[in-house]
């Protein structure tokens, strides 16, 4: 158990190392054509580390993450945690499939999780500050799904390097 | 396998009920609010890395200029000379003021107290418009607070932390602002109509006396935010016969895309509230 312990950590390191960075990439200032298709880059790494660890990341650790992620954007506490701790959930229960999939067949599951978590955190905005509810808002959950290859990769590379178990 | 999957949802309606309790006591008390001061602490560091590229441009900028800067440069020499000399005129105005003030002893000052914020260069999600500045509570700034653009009216302060304040722009469909067209003093109600800069006047019948072109500046009622500042200008006059009120879209005068710098305003007219250096006698 201590053993294992130990080695987790070193893994954990490298989940949250990755969080981060996605934290980042979602705070970054984009130009203004790219508002509203900027793609969700903590739900893909959320989205992966579920799938590749799903016993140990879970709707817990979504649900920290859309916390940090309220903080963050200064919103309401809660906002954005309902739908990261979806994502982690939807994916969670889909990660035996997800193995048979090719990798668009996974694009088109991110699509629809990424929408359900803008539906969310939308939802709750509305609700909050009255705001108007488009359907331009939900383009980024077409980048996002795009973007899942890509994501996909790059971390399966990280995981294998390093050996996260 | 199934019952994995059930305590899987298990913790996640826990979290649901959870995080709703949470949002209702952050939107609807105030136990949250000295929490919300502090957590800047995690804001800033993220910020600053984010805002390094833009950083590096402004660096890039200065020791290597080009032509264009130089063109600026010339550009905002000959402004400063105009807005010298209307200057002049404006400290003229400002003792004459004060003279017909201490005739009419009248205790409203010609000039409010400002402070310069800068926006933090950060990517908020589009649906949400807001800015954030890098001031906050131990400058003294407060709940409500008018935030002003050097073009016009940007929006009110709707969230306080350490080195930190949210602005909710005038855009916000949640925001309204009472105004007055600078024509024939019509006073009205704005409200944000949700697009990045355009608003709503949606309570002027259809006998108001209004024109495309019209400027809509501040009035003052309600007392939050201080009189005279530009708003915005009508763009759409709507008449349908069908309605008792007229459809009304104005652009804002605010250029938020292109400026850098948002004032803070003190508006001493609004009753009983302390003003700003009691606060910060409180503060420190």
């Amino acid at each position: 158990m201590r053993q294992r312990g130990g080695h987790g950590r070193r893994g954990s390191g490298v989940i949250v190392f990755t969080v981060v960075i996605a934290l980042l990439l979602n705070l970054a200032p984009y130009p203004d054509w790219m508002q509203n298709v900027r793609p969700d880059w903590v739900t893909l790494v959320l989205f992966y580390w579920c799938l590749a660890l799903p016993t140990r990341v879970g709707v817990g650790c979504g649900w920290v993450i859309g916390i940090v992620l309220d903080v963050l954007y200064y919103s309401v506490l809660g906002q954005h945690a309902i739908g990261k701790a979806f994502v982690a959930l939807i994916a969670l229960i889909v990660h035996r499939r997800m193995r048979m999939y090719h990798l668009w067949q996974q694009c088109v599951v991110i699509f629809f999780v990424a929408s359900a978590d803008i539906a969310c955190t939308l939802w709750i905005y509305h609700i909050t500050n009255n705001t108007e509810i488009k359907a331009v808002y939900w383009l980024s959950a077409l980048t996002t799904a795009l973007l899942w290859p890509v994501i996909y990769t790059v971390l399966r590379f990280i995981r294998q390097r390093i050996g996260v178990s | 396998m199934s019952n994995d999957r059930s305590t899987v949802i298990y913790r996640f309606m826990m979290l649901v009920v959870l995080s709703v309790a949470l949002m209702i006591i952050d939107h609807r008390s105030e136990l949250l609010r000295t929490v919300k001061i502090v957590t800047p602490v995690i804001n800033i560091p993220f910020e600053s890395v984010v805002g390094l590229p833009g950083r590096a441009r402004l660096f890039m900028e200065r020791y290597y200029p080009d032509n264009t800067l130089h063109d600026r440069f010339a550009e905002l020499k000959k402004k400063q000379v105009v807005l010298e000399i209307k200057l002049q005129q404006y400290d003229a105005l400002i003792k004459e003021n004060r003279r017909l003030s201490t005739l009419l002893s009248a205790s409203k000052k010609a000039g409010d107290e400002v402070l310069l914020t800068e926006i933090i260069d950060v990517g908020l999600e589009p649906f949400s418009h807001k800015i954030v500045v890098n001031r906050g509570i131990e400058s003294g700034v407060y709940l409500g607070q008018p935030a002003i653009a050097p073009l016009g009216v940007l929006g009110q302060v709707s969230e306080l932390g350490y080195r930190r304040s949210v602005i909710t722009l005038i855009t916000d469909s949640s925001h309204g602002l009472p105004v007055q067209v600078e024509r024939n003093g019509l006073r009205t109600i704005v409200k944000g109509s949700g697009s990045s800069d355009k608003i709503e006047l949606p309570f002027l019948d259809r006998q108001a006396d209004i024109q495309q072109g019209d400027v809509l500046i501040t009035s003052g009622m309600g007392g939050r935010f201080p009189v005279g500042y530009k708003v915005a200008e009508v763009t759409e006059i709507v008449k349908d016969a069908n309605e008792a009120f007229l459809n009304i879209t104005a652009n804002t005068s605010a250029q938020i895309n292109f400026s850098k710098e948002v004032l803070l305003v003190w508006n001493d007219d609004r009753p009983g509230f302390p003003s700003r250096s009691s606060m910060r006698g409180r503060t420190q």
